[in-house]
């Protein structure tokens, strides 16, 4: 088989050929689910610093547990399963902000008071009326898991089933971390339209 | 007008995907500026949402990983080895053999053909017991060099 033919594989194929020594075909794999691994490791970690180190885990737990894959998911559903488990445990060791602990104080009790994000910024970002930057500095307000199943729902618009899969979450967790998170972004966002006339 | 809003989650449902509204919660969303506001609101986010850039890796983890991957294949590749103890066993026991050979005929002449074949049998059962224990010994080692991996990287 040509190396340009290991586009075409399944990924029965591909995992069948990892099995049997092919590092090629590994390197497919990595091709194919590294943006679905950096949108996870990038919403669940802002450590940049620590990416490197996590991307190589992560890969390197794909291959060494590859035998025991079933294929009851996607081969790449697999692997951001592990990839998610993965900054999972890190937070954890880091003992980091996991639930929506941070998101239900805000919403409760100071809904509409500027938090994480410093003022300084968001001012700088409404002067120059960049909605996206002011997005996505909303996003890192929310908490790492709402964050990951924002950009994993609405950017890589995977279903319901797949983000559960991924994240061992009921599909009810799923869905009400998902309309607390959209509700944050919304009130944040109303708030400094409001203040800065965006 | 119904002056009830629709709830927070009914919004968003509406700005995500088509909702089934009640005749009632229809006729407020008709009337009140307000909900409807708040419908094109969320949509506008949704939308923005999708075309946030997408994060990527600053670093080439194609090569991060890949300059690993290798290295465990190396352990994997190695199970030639343990045939070449075979190679060397097998031509020299057949010599022995040739060598030995009256003496071996002397020794077994002796025996009824029955003891002579579970004689062999079992000779040949212990040492193929003997190799698969070999090979499992050595699969577990490299199990556990695999499962350290990480920390040795
Ligand atoms: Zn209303």
């Amino acid at each position: 088989m040509k190396p340009s033919d290991l586009h075409l594989l399944s990924d029965l194929q591909l995992v069948d050929r990892i099995l049997g020594g092919d590092s090629q075909a590994f390197r497919l794999v990595v091709q194919r689910t590294e943006r679905l691994v950096a949108q996870i490791v990038g919403k669940m970690i802002t450590r940049k610093e620590d990416h490197p180190d996590l991307a190589q885990e992560i890969y390197l737990k794909a291959y060494r547990s590859l035998g025991g894959f079933r294929f009851q998911a996607r081969l790449s559903t697999w692997i951001a399963q592990i990839s998610y488990n993965t900054c999972f445990d890190y937070l954890r060791k880091k003992k980091l902000v996991l639930a929506g602990d941070l998101l239900e104080n805000q919403e409760e009790e100071h809904p509409l008071l500027p938090s994480a994000a410093d003022e300084g910024s968001i001012e700088k970002m409404m002067v120059q009326k960049d909605r996206a930057a002011l997005l996505e500095s909303c996003m890192q307000e929310l908490p790492p898991v709402q964050r990951t199943l924002v950009s994993l729902y609405h950017q890589q618009e995977l279903s319901y089933a797949e983000i559960c899969t991924i994240t061992n979450l009921p599909e009810g967790t799923v869905k009400n971390y998902l309309f607390r998170a959209r509700r944050q972004l919304q009130t944040r966002l109303l708030h400094l339209h409001k203040k800065g006339d965006l | 007008m119904n002056q009830l809003h629709l709830s927070d989650q009914t919004l968003q449902l509406l700005a995500s995907q088509s909702v089934q509204l009640l005749p009632e919660e229809e006729a407020h969303l008709k009337s009140c500026a307000q909900c409807a506001a708040q419908v094109t609101a969320y949509t506008t986010l949704f939308g923005e949402l999708k075309l946030l850039p997408e994060p990527h890796f600053s670093f080439d983890v194609e090569a991060l990983v890949m300059e690993k991957i290798p290295v465990v294949k190396e352990h994997r590749t190695d199970k030639w080895w343990l045939w070449l103890p075979l190679l060397v066993i097998a031509p020299a026991g057949a010599t022995m053999g040739y060598v030995f050979r009256s003496q071996l005929n002397e020794l077994f002449s002796g025996l009824p053909g029955l003891e002579m074949a579970l004689g062999i049998t079992a000779s040949v059962c212990l040492l193929m017991l003997g190799a698969y224990d070999l090979v499992r010994n050595y699969n577990q080692r490299l199990k556990n060099i695999e499962n350290n991996f990480p920390s040795a990287t």
